[in-house]
């Protein structure tokens, strides 16, 4: 599959949003929060219990909002953004023992989603994958991407990010199958 | 097997991944509207507690000023006044405290972790908290980046709820309203009834009567005009399959004894599921209203699902 001219152009318009947002526009910082948060949720989704993701994802984008003055280059955006995220799932576990990973039929128990029984399940399954497979699954499958916009938003090539869906798909399949 | 619909959706399903994708939906980025009311403690003593509380720092908070909130100047043109002030920027808005903007005069408010709001000329805002504010007068514009039914704009007719992103709301000096949503959703709600305004879409709203029946902008005149003056006749005979936002709220507006007729259009206009009937839908029920609103296919409504659903 071709990386299409359309994906080219997505990325312009980010690029745009980024550096008006970098000088202080925050109706652009708003519009990136629009576009960028399914990506930063879905990266929180693969780390921490789905209870807290959803509030993180306000964290990260704070942090940023912070930050982005700092940034060079509206390219650097994507990676800066998906690390902010992946350092806050990392903070969220260190130091602090309220948030150490619990059993997950406890963990359901506490202000989960409202979600069936076999979302959780496929979850963990997911969660139990390699990194890189387990977060482009999650981005694919939980939010609900599809590969160019994965590759676009994360800054991935987008072979990379086939390959990642093929393998990590192949690897959740054999699991659902012994699963059943 | 071939993976293409695995990479972007093209080609044909792949059983598997459709129904993965089936599964974990529920547990996509804002899909949770009700996670703050479900880790409310529930105990009676609780709530006893909470209104001691209240009690006390009500009187305490009488004694010192009110506190400031999230929202801050971030700029201004002309006569803005805050707190009796000439309103500055980098001031806070304090709770409580009345923000008025002269003829031909603006201000814009920004809270880092809600949104801005842009205040037009010949308004009045207050800030009760964060995350309430009320428009007594004049016309507001927000665009809120918290997360949907966190950010509420009260006005003298109805409260406007946030659902995800922007909107443009104009209260006159009679207290009637007109909400407009440029994106994502926003809830209209009055004593209990309430209209789901997406993004093109308006609703009117009158004191004492709350908001009114939703439409889309680009729809006909005849329908708008049919709606302004209540004639359903003419409202059903305007309606086209585009209508169908406007038709579902009538469902539950009209008296019983002219639903038949709404939801006799409403299934004409409108693919119903195969599991509706015309009496469910007739007796309100909540499922069949559910799945009647299910029907609209309207994308981004993933709020729905932890919405209160009060019919």
């Amino acid at each position: 599959m071709i990386y299409t001219g359309m994906n080219a152009c997505a990325t312009e318009e980010d690029d745009s949003l980024i550096l008006a947002a970098a000088a202080g526009d925050r109706g652009a910082f708003g519009e990136l929060y629009v576009r960028y948060a399914r990506m930063v949720h879905g990266i929180l989704l693969a780390r921490v219990p789905p209870r807290d993701a959803e509030d993180l994802v306000q964290d990260v984008f704070v942090s940023a909002m912070r930050q982005l003055r700092g940034l060079r280059t509206a390219a650097a955006f994507r990676g800066w953004l998906a690390a902010i995220a992946r350092n806050r799932a990392m903070d969220y576990f260190r130091g602090n023992w309220r948030n150490a990973p619990l059993d997950e039929a406890v963990e359901r128990q506490h202000g989960a989603p409202a979600a069936p029984e076999d979302a959780f399940m496929v979850l963990e399954l997911i969660k139990s994958l390699p990194e890189a497979y387990r977060e482009t699954l999650i981005l694919r499958l939980v939010e609900g991407m599809t590969g160019p916009e994965i590759a676009q938003r994360t800054g991935l090539t987008p072979d990379s990010v086939r390959v990642n869906l093929c393998r990590g798909m192949k690897m959740l399949r054999e699991l659902l199958g012994g699963a059943e | 097997m071939n993976d293409d619909y695995l990479w972007d959706r093209s080609g044909p399903p792949d059983p598997e991944v459709a129904r993965l994708e089936e599964t974990l939906a529920p547990l996509r980025y804002r899909h949770r509207a009700g996670l703050v009311e479900a880790r409310r403690p529930r105990v009676w003593w609780a709530a006893a507690a909470a209104v001691l509380l209240a009690a006390v720092a009500t009187w305490q908070v009488s004694l010192r000023p009110s506190p400031v909130t999230a929202w801050q100047v971030a700029g201004l043109e002309g006569n803005v006044r805050l707190g009796g002030r000439n309103a500055e920027v980098s001031m806070t808005l304090r709770s409580g405290q009345l923000l008025r903007t002269g003829a031909d005069s603006q201000i814009t408010l920004q809270a880092d972790q809600f949104g801005q709001i842009d205040l037009g000329s010949d308004s009045e805002l207050r800030a009760a908290t964060d995350q309430h504010v009320l428009l007594d007068r004049g016309q507001l514009h927000a665009f809120i980046w918290s997360r949907p039914g966190v950010f509420q704009v009260a006005t003298p007719s109805a409260r406007a709820i946030d659902l995800g992103c922007e909107y443009t709301i104009q209260v006159t000096a009679a207290g009637d309203g007109l909400l407009r949503v440029s994106r994502g959703w926003v809830a209209f709600q009055y004593k209990g009834h309430e209209s789901f305004i997406p993004a093109g879409a308006a609703c009117v709203t009158r004191k004492q009567e709350g908001p009114g029946i939703p439409y889309f902008e680009d729809t006909s005149e005849a329908l708008r005009e049919a709606l302004r003056e209540g004639a359903l006749d003419r409202v059903l005979a305007a309606a086209t399959p585009h209508d169908g936002l406007t038709l579902w709220h009538l469902l539950t507006r009209v008296p019983a004894s002219d639903r038949a007729r709404v939801y006799d259009r409403f299934a004409a206009l409108v693919e119903v599921p195969s599991d509706v009937t015309r009496e469910g839908v007739l007796r309100l029920d909540a499922h069949m209203i559910d799945r009647c609103w299910d029907a609209l296919v309207l994308e981004n409504t993933e709020w729905w699902r932890g919405w209160e659903r009060k019919w």
